[in-house]
This record gives structure tokens, C-alpha cells and sequence, in this order.
């Protein structure tokens, strides 16, 4: 357990995917204009990384290394498109909000990268300890950038309203805010890291 | 180059020969590899398509009735085809039976303001009034003009009858509805559907009108429908089932 909350760490701050690799920021942007469309979305990229481990680091020594990467990008397309099929079943209203939006996981760099360094070289337990570490990091911060955009932009939190209407700032709403308050986030994790550096460092 | 190449497949070295058709086998396994990838993915693939259709219909036509019951409360609701001009921004018309009088209509109809496609549900009593309207589905992607969902704006198409027509500042005439600030091609939108769900309620409602006449003593077919939707609908086969209808709905009033 102490080790899994270590890892939890280190992926959390050393080696954020979104935050400090700058991967799955397409995804990210896209589907954080509510709280709750940045759910879905959270919920469909984690069962996608879980997935794709689970199939890549089982096939991962009958797969030729030549044409690796084209079987992953298949693995990864078939598993995105089935997380589209059932959004478009169990959630409906939200497949309108973001069904064009869901196949774009599939070239997002934050599954491809996993798939890729983690696990086309690992067995399944650690390949798939790494990818849902790396899902609830995304998680996270997916939750807390569309949180932000939400509450600043709208004003509301999963359409309760919680600041006056007219105090809205749309700009939070428009791409642009999205990259803004993704590079704050950034930045706090920046510092947080080079503390730690400079505490390591110190010791 | 290609020349050469060609030359170099058929200098029958030993060793050459050898690394070549090693190489042919690598090719021939990576091939076979991806297609059986591709196979397995695509026999999944339409497996969980197949299971997921079926109940994604049903879940469809739950959703639609929810929200029908909500905005116009009746025992039975029933998909009717017949008695309007069809156009791609109708989807669906619905006529609400409480017992076996109609009740009213529920109209699903599709708008577009300039990004986004909005989904609304529309409820139009017998008299062409407008009980309420839901907006059903709407992209996230509206941004401003989610505003739309704004339970004012919706409750102020309550009992319009006629053309409703949307502009800014308060509303100066009956048939008039103030747009929402910042939202302005989204309510002109919405406000565009429900018109549209008006007219096509009206034309049930004329065509009925026109049946019963023509049931009742030998009237002219085309009596109150306007211009070029008048041959379509008195069309023999689609009047038939109208029929039975007008009949339940004429002896109860």
C-alpha cells in the first residue's frame, strides 16, 4: 500500500502525463467545458487505458516488433470505439454532448504513450497498476480543470448555479481560458516538483 | 535503382538467398499478425454494436417518453406518421391519449443555430396552444448557448399559438418572446422549432378537420390546408389510418 501511494506520487507530480509529459491534452481541453461532460470523459479515457494494458501486455510477445505499433493502434481504436458504443447506450445525453469527441482517444498520446512504454514491456499486474495510476492521475486533473472552467465560466457546478449569472467570465469557456487555466495547474505542479527537488537536493 | 534492385533478388547467393526469405517470413508473420489483430477487433467490435442497438432503441424511445410525461401528462403516447408534411427538422410526432381522446401532441424537432444542433420536445394541446417546451438534447459545444435551458425563457412559449416571433427587450404583442441576452441565435433557434412543431400540429389538426368533413358529408378534400402540402396529404393510403382516430376522438366530443 505505501508503495502504491509512492508511485501515486510520483505519477501525480514527476511524471504527470498531462501536466509535466503534455500528453492527452486534446481529450483534456475538449470535454472540460462542464463538470460532468469531464466526467464522462474521465470515466471513458481510464477504462480505455485499463483495457488497452490489459489486451497490449498480454499480446505484447506475439506481436512482431516491426508492426507493433499498427496492432496497438488497432487494440487502442477497437477499445475507444466500444467505450463510444456504450456511451452512446447507457448515456445518451451525453453521447450528444461528446460523441464526436470520444474517438479522438484513440489518438491521444496519453494512451499510445502508455501502451507503448509501459505495456508492450511489462507484465499485466504492473501494466496494469501503472495504467489505472496513470488514469486517476488524468482523472484528477481532467476533474479539476473542467471543475475551474465550470465555476468561472458558467458559474455553476454540474448546473447548480453557484455564482450570479452576470459574473460569469466566458473567456474560462472559450479554448484559450481552457489552455490558460491548464497552464496555471501546470505551473503549481512545476513548483511542487522543483520543491521537492530542492528538498532531495537539501538532504 | 529499381533495376538494380531486381538484379540483386536473383544473384543466387547463398547467404543472400537465405536473409531474403527470412525476411519474407518476418513479412508474411507481421502480416498475419495484424490481419487476425484486425479480425478479433472487428468480430468485437460489431458484437458489442449488435448487443448495444437493440437496448440503446428501447432506451431511446424510455428517454423520449420521460420526458413526454413530463411536459404533458397522458396514458398513452403513440407515433403518428400521418396528416403532416415531413421535413428533416421533425423528427417525431407523438399523439398523447388519456383513454381514447387525444390529449395532445408532443413534436420532436431539430434546430440549428450556427454551431450546434439543438433537440427540443415540444407539447401542443388540442387547441394549438403550446403547453411546454424541453429542450431534449443540445451539444456542450453550445458554450452561450446553453442559456437556452434557462426555465424562464422555456415557460415564456407557454400558450402561444400562432408565429411566435423572438427579438430583444420585452415582449410587446402575445405571440412575442424576448430572446435571451447573449444567447441570441440560440433562442431565435429554439424559437424556430417551436413554430415549426406549431405548424405541423395545425396541419394534424387541419387535415383531421378535413377527414372528418369528408366522413361526414362528400366536402372538398382540400378545404383548410395551405398550398403545396394539400396533395400529399389526402393521399388514400395515409388517410386510412387517420380515420379510426377521428372517429374515437368525433364521438367523444
Amino acid at each position: 500500500m505505501k508503495t502504491f501511494f509512492s508511485l501515486l506520487q510520483k505519477k501525480l507530480f514527476a511524471e504527470n502525463a498531462p501536466l509535466v509529459m503534455l500528453v492527452g491534452l486534446c481529450p483534456l481541453l475538449i470535454a472540460s467545458k462542464t463538470l460532468i461532460s469531464g466526467l464522462v470523459m474521465a470515466a471513458a479515457i481510464s477504462s480505455v487505458l485499463i483495457f488497452s494494458c490489459v489486451v497490449i501486455s498480454l499480446v505484447r510477445k506475439l506481436i512482431p516488433d516491426n508492426v507493433r505499433l499498427v496492432a496497438y493502434m488497432i487494440i487502442i481504436a477497437t477499445l475507444v470505439s466500444v467505450a463510444e458504443i456504450m456511451i452512446r447506450a447507457y448515456l445518451p445525453t451525453h453521447y450528444v454532448n461528446l460523441g464526436i469527441y470520444i474517438p479522438i482517444i484513440a489518438s491521444a498520446g496519453i494512451v499510445f504513450a502508455q501502451a507503448d512504454n509501459v505495456a508492450s514491456k511489462n507484465g499485466i499486474v504492473v501494466s496494469v497498476i501503472d495504467g489505472t495510476l496513470t488514469a486517476i492521475t488524468f482523472s484528477i486533473v481532467i476533474i479539476t480543470v473542467s471543475f475551474l472552467r465550470e465555476l468561472l465560466g458558467s458559474g455553476t457546478i454540474l448546473s447548480h448555479r453557484m455564482i450570479e449569472e452576470e459574473y460569469g467570465m466566458s473567456f474560462a469557456l472559450s479554448g484559450g481560458g481552457g489552455l490558460v487555466i491548464l497552464g496555471m495547474l501546470a505551473a503549481v505542479v512545476k513548483k511542487i516538483n522543483s520543491i521537492k527537488k530542492s528538498k532531495k537536493e537539501g538532504e | 535503382m529499381n533495376k538494380k534492385r531486381f538484379s540483386f533478388k536473383f544473384d543466387s547467393d547463398e547467404k543472400i538467398k537465405f536473409s531474403l526469405s527470412e525476411k519474407k517470413k518476418n513479412i508474411i508473420y507481421s502480416v498475419l499478425t495484424l490481419f487476425i489483430v484486425a479480425i478479433v477487433s472487428a468480430a468485437l467490435l460489431s458484437g458489442v454494436n449488435e448487443l448495444m442497438q437493440a437496448d440503446e432503441r428501447n432506451k431511446n424511445d424510455a428517454d423520449m417518453l420521460e420526458v413526454m410525461k413530463r411536459i404533458l401528462s397522458a396514458d398513452e403516447y403513440r407515433k403518428t406518421e400521418n396528416g403532416f408534411e415531413k421535413t428533416k427538422e421533425i423528427l417525431a410526432v407523438y399523439e398523447a391519449y388519456e383513454g381514447e381522446e387525444i390529449k395532445g401532441y408532443c413534436v420532436q424537432v431539430e434546430v440549428k443555430d450556427y454551431t450546434d444542433t439543438i433537440t427540443l420536445m415540444v407539447a401542443i394541446d388540442n387547441e394549438v396552444k403550446v403547453q411546454a417546451v424541453e429542450i431534449v438534447a443540445m451539444s456542450e459545444n453550445a458554450g452561450k448557448g446553453i442559456k437556452a435551458k434557462d426555465p424562464q425563457f422555456l415557460d415564456a412559449f407557454k400558450g402561444k399559438d400562432n408565429y411566435i416571433t423572438a427579438n430583444k427587450g420585452t415582449p410587446k404583442d402575445k405571440n412575442q418572446i424576448s430572446v435571451i441576452s447573449g444567447a441570441t441565435t440560440t433562442s431565435k433557434a429554439v424559437t424556430e422549432g417551436v413554430n415549426d412543431a406549431i405548424a405541423v400540429v395545425s396541419q394534424i389538426k387541419a387535415d383531421v378537420a378535413s377527414v372528418e368533413k369528408e366522413t361526414g358529408e362528400d366536402a372538398p378534400e382540400t378545404n383548410e390546408i395551405p398550398t403545396e402540402t394539400a396533395p400529399q396529404e389526402v393521399a388514400p393510403e395515409t388517410q386510412t389510418p387517420t380515420e379510426g382516430n377521428v372517429g374515437e376522438g368525433g364521438s367523444a366530443q
